[in-house]
């Protein structure tokens, strides 16, 4: 089978070697967000600023003062609600976001800055 | 009591339900020879007008005081009887019943001696109970005229506004933000083809502007004390996070909400924002915000404040509301199988595999495609459609009920589909097409006359074409006997119905039971579909099995008038089987004892220092529990007293006891299920002989130990499963009391196993057939010499004692 069994309206995650693509498709509207795991370099301010804690933050590891891989992050497909205030917030311009098939950002286009980055900037 | 009792018997032939194996002659002759009994005649029908009359005339000529009647369970005609003693000047209570029919004849059918000899032996049990009768006082309670209604889908609006109509205070309790249930869903209504929402919609706005109607949307009842008439009902609030009196419904808040989720509504087909009414038309129009989806942006409340409103208030929290309720009608409606479930079927595995109630919001104008049937996998509108039937019903994997309305829901949507596409091919492949009310068939024919293929059979496998995303349907046709694929663009489930997500919880709120399947029990089948077993109490629509709207609607009104019925007394009668305490026996006037507050449900007795324990009659529910418990036997529960039951237990056991079972049987589940296995003519042992107490916690250790003296071969305790006893916490204290005993007996010298204590739920007659066929096995394995020999043994001890806790 191509993809695994799913409830409607869930959100799917699909993990590629440099990316991880979050998936989400009703019949009519179809939401896509993705990682760029080469652009991003950990800074974590997405994790940080996730109003629904969906993304999780992953410390690098070291051995004595030799670093073995990068921090990282990752999503919680369960808790987000793709409403890319991440997409908007990450200064590499890693994450970017499809709503059928065109580059949209809901935050951006409703000019929404949730409550934690409105008190940040 | 002082005047000598002169019991009259009447043994019921029911025409040949009971006389096609009980001897009923005989019956009423043996029992002529036993002592005070007066009058022992057997009649066809006693419940019919001659039979009472024939009752009525022996109290005045004979003098009788003391009646039994042998017919059918008490929880079919003990009423009646009581009526027609009362009207022959006798006190109702002064009447007891044997249960020869669904306990003996109807189970016994092919031994027509051994049902005899237990017909004899019952009808003894209920004579030496009668004996010991006295007569007693209903208890009249007032009622209070408000009533709650648990669920507000085309049932529960109906019976709502049907009570409000009639004058009384209605809460209507909806779980989610709207009420409608899945009526609104709907696009059309069979067999008219009428717009749903378009007849419901009124409706709904007519129950939230009624103003005898309280609408508690987006609300859950948690708890529900007291009894008829006078239930203590705890409702929370869920918070919507909306005021929602401050809301005007107007969404502009929506408008500016960046977050989107599928919408539970369009069956996760659309999207609905974190702030959000379900559907158009939603009652009440109030908004709510999903916390689990909202990211705190605050848009909406500054959307609000500049429509000069400040409705929105994200800190709200649950409320509380304690209600004063009269009665209780329950509503709650079915949940769709889960089709996904049936793994064939490829449910959320093939892209185009859809379930009925997603096209159904599909082809709504107002729903996610604005009326456009498409495929998942790339938005096209189909060339053909297959809907498969009874996907989830009649079968023996999933649930083996028929749901009744999805043959028929599944020739509206072809229907529909064919309406809105006329070139489309449309395929039904059915097990069994029916259609048996009021238009139904004429339906069935008009789809056949539009052009629908119908074919029987029921598909094995649903595969997909990876290139194409079309269905292979795989199946055998039972037209012609071979097996067939069938492709199609899109394939249609119709899933069964099956009881809703809370009713689990709601039945263990409302201490009501549930049938095999899990929807809620009435209290008879024929004669009392909409009643509870639970005084006060009553059901309508698929809340008690699945059915179509105008069924639920009739249900609605029938339990709007059952329920309205009880209020317009303003007072009701309430049996007077309660506990009392003889103050001389009392310990607490001596010591510090307490034990029956301890062990009662609902806090009935007090206890003050250096005084006897009282009863408030009006909060006992009459389980007996305290009476079984009391350390110095000084608790009676009225009409089930120590002297009552213990002479029933002798009269069961004065012939060969070494063969019997005695079983004690509370009368909401247990017997409930000794009933049923009766009326489905289940066969069992015959020589079980049942003792019906009110709850497994009436029954005292003293009971168990009198009848293994008595000699008894096996004695069984059974009351409702945990969490389902009918007096919250009846079976709980029967565990503690009985379990002992298993260690203690075998020191008499008593075989642990010829105790049983069993718990089994009213609709459990399988369980409960099985039960006394193993009994009886274990009886039979040990054989009556071994039980004789170890009875023989025990006795001293047990004598000893009975006479220690009997003093």
């Amino acid at each position: 089978m191509s993809y695994i069994s799913h409830a409607r309206g869930e959100i799917l995650k699909r993990d590629a070697k440099d990316r991880t693509l979050l998936e989400r498709r009703v019949l009519v509207k179809m939401y896509e967000m993705e990682l760029d795991r080469v652009k991003c370099i950990g800074c974590g301010l997405c994790s940080d600023n996730c109003p629904k804690e969906a993304i999780q933050y992953t410390e690098a590891e070291f051995l004595g003062m030799k670093a073995l891989s990068r921090p990282s992050i990752d999503f919680e497909a369960r808790k987000c609600v793709l409403c890319g205030e991440c997409v908007s917030i990450c200064p590499m311009h890693a994450l970017s976001m499809r709503v059928d098939n065109e580059d949209k950002v809901p935050v951006v286009e409703l000019n929404v800055f949730a409550a934690a980055i409105k008190k940040r900037w | 009591m002082s005047e000598q009792p002169k019991v009259g018997v009447y043994v019921c032939h029911c025409g040949l339900n009971i006389a096609s194996s009980v001897d009923c002659e005989k019956v009423a002759k043996e029992i002529a020879n036993l002592p005070d009994v007066v009058v022992s005649k057997d009649y066809r029908y006693m419940c019919a007008d001659p039979g009472q009359e024939m009752i009525k005339e022996d109290i005045k000529q004979r003098g009788l005081n003391r009646i039994v009647v042998a017919s059918c369970s008490p929880r079919m005609h003990e009423p009646t009887f009581r009526k027609c003693v009362e009207s022959a000047g006798l006190n109702p209570f002064l009447y007891e019943m044997a249960n020869i029919r669904e306990l003996c004849s109807w189970c016994h059918p092919h031994t027509p001696e051994a049902a005899t000899e237990k017909s004899i032996d019952l009808v003894k049990m209920a004579v030496a109970k009668a004996r010991y009768l006295y007569p007693l006082e209903t208890i009249k309670v007032p009622v209070t005229k408000s009533a709650l209604v648990i669920g507000g889908g085309v049932a529960g609006i109906h019976t709502a506004l049907d009570m409000a109509d009639m004058g009384f205070r209605v809460y209507l309790v909806e779980r989610s933000p709207s009420i409608g249930g899945k009526m609104a869903q709907l696009d059309k209504t069979f067999p008219t083809l009428d717009c749903s929402i378009c007849i419901l919609g009124p409706k709904m706005v007519d129950v939230a502007r009624h103003p005898n109607i309280e609408l508690l949307a987006y609300s859950e009842v948690k708890k529900v004390e007291g009894y008829i008439g006078n239930f203590k009902v705890t409702v929370a609030r869920k918070p919507r996070y909306v005021i929602e009196k401050d809301c005007n419904g107007c969404g502009e808040c929506s408008k500016v909400c960046p977050v989107e989720v599928p919408n539970e509504f369009d069956e996760n087909l659309g999207l609905r924002k974190a702030i959000y009414i379900p559907f158009p038309q939603a009652v009440p129009m109030k908004f709510t915000i999903d916390r689990n989806a909202c990211i705190d942006c605050y848009n909406c409340i500054e959307a609000c404040k500049e429509q000069g409103r400040d409705a929105i208030n994200l800190s709200m929290e649950e409320q509380i509301l304690e209600l004063d309720i009269g009665t209780i009608v329950v509503a709650c409606g079915y949940d769709l199988f889960d089709a996904s479930k049936v793994k064939a079927y490829g449910f959320g595995l093939h892209d185009n595999v859809f379930t009925a109630l997603e096209l159904e919001r599909m082809i709504n104008a107002s729903g996610p495609t604005q009326g456009n049937v498409i495929r998942f996998s790339d938005g096209r509108t189909p060339k053909s459609v297959a809907i498969v039937t009874c996907v989830g019903s009649r079968d023996e994997k999933t649930n083996i009920w028929c749901s009744g309305f999805c043959c028929m829901y599944t020739l509206k949507n072809a229907l529909l589909l064919k309406e809105h596409h006329p070139d489309m091919k449309i395929h039904v492949l059915f097990m069994d097409l029916r259609a048996p009310f009021k238009g139904y068939e004429e339906f069935y024919l008009r789809a056949r006359e539009e052009g629908i293929i119908f074919l029987r059979g029921r598909p094995t496998e649903i595969s997909e074409d990876p290139a194409t995303k079309n269905l292979l349907v795989s199946m055998e046709n039972l037209s012609t006997g071979e097996p067939m694929d069938l492709e199609t663009e899109m394939v249609v489930l119709s899933p069964a119905a099956v009881p809703t997500a809370g009713a689990e919880d709601l039945g263990r709120i409302l201490t009501v039971s549930r049938d095999a399947s899990g929807f809620f029990m009435e209290a008879h089948p024929k004669l009392r579909p909409i009643d509870a077993a639970t005084d006060g109490i009553f059901f309508c629509g698929s809340a008690q099995g699945p059915k179509d709207i105008p069924y639920s609607v009739s249900q609605g009104s029938a339990a709007a008038s059952r329920a309205g019925r009880i209020m317009a007394r303003g007072e009701w009668e309430i049996e007077p089987i309660v506990a009392f305490v003889d103050t001389q026996k009392c310990r607490n006037t001596k010591v510090k004892c307490g034990v029956c507050t301890t062990k009662c449900p609902y806090g009935a007795i007090t206890v003050e220092e250096k005084k006897a324990a009282t009863v408030n009659t009006a909060k006992c529910h009459g389980c007996g529990t305290c009476a079984a418990d009391c350390p110095s036997n000084a608790i009676t529960q009225r009409h089930f007293s120590d002297a009552q039951i213990i002479a029933q237990i002798d009269a069961a056991l004065e012939d060969r006891p070494e063969q019997k079972i005695l079983g004690f049987l509370c009368n909401w589940c247990s017997y409930g299920a000794a009933d049923l296995a009766g009326i489905s003519r289940f066969e069992y042992p015959p020589n079980i002989r049942v003792v019906r107490v009110m709850c497994s916690g009436r029954v005292d250790r003293d009971f168990v130990l009198e009848a293994f003296k008595k000699g008894a071969g096996m004695v069984m305790v059974s009351g409702c499963r945990f969490g389902d006893c009918h007096y919250i916490s009846g079976n709980y204290n029967a565990e503690k009391r009985i379990k002992p005993l298993f260690s203690m007996l075998p020191r008499f010298g008593i075989s642990a196993e010829r105790l049983r204590l069993e718990w089994f739920s009213a609709a459990e007659a399988g369980f409960y057939t099985n039960l006394v066929k193993e009994m009886d096995k274990t009886l039979k394995s040990l054989g009556p010499d071994r039980i004789r020999a170890e009875n023989e043994k025990a006795k001293p001890f047990l004598e000893k004692l009975l006479a220690q806790s009997g003093g």
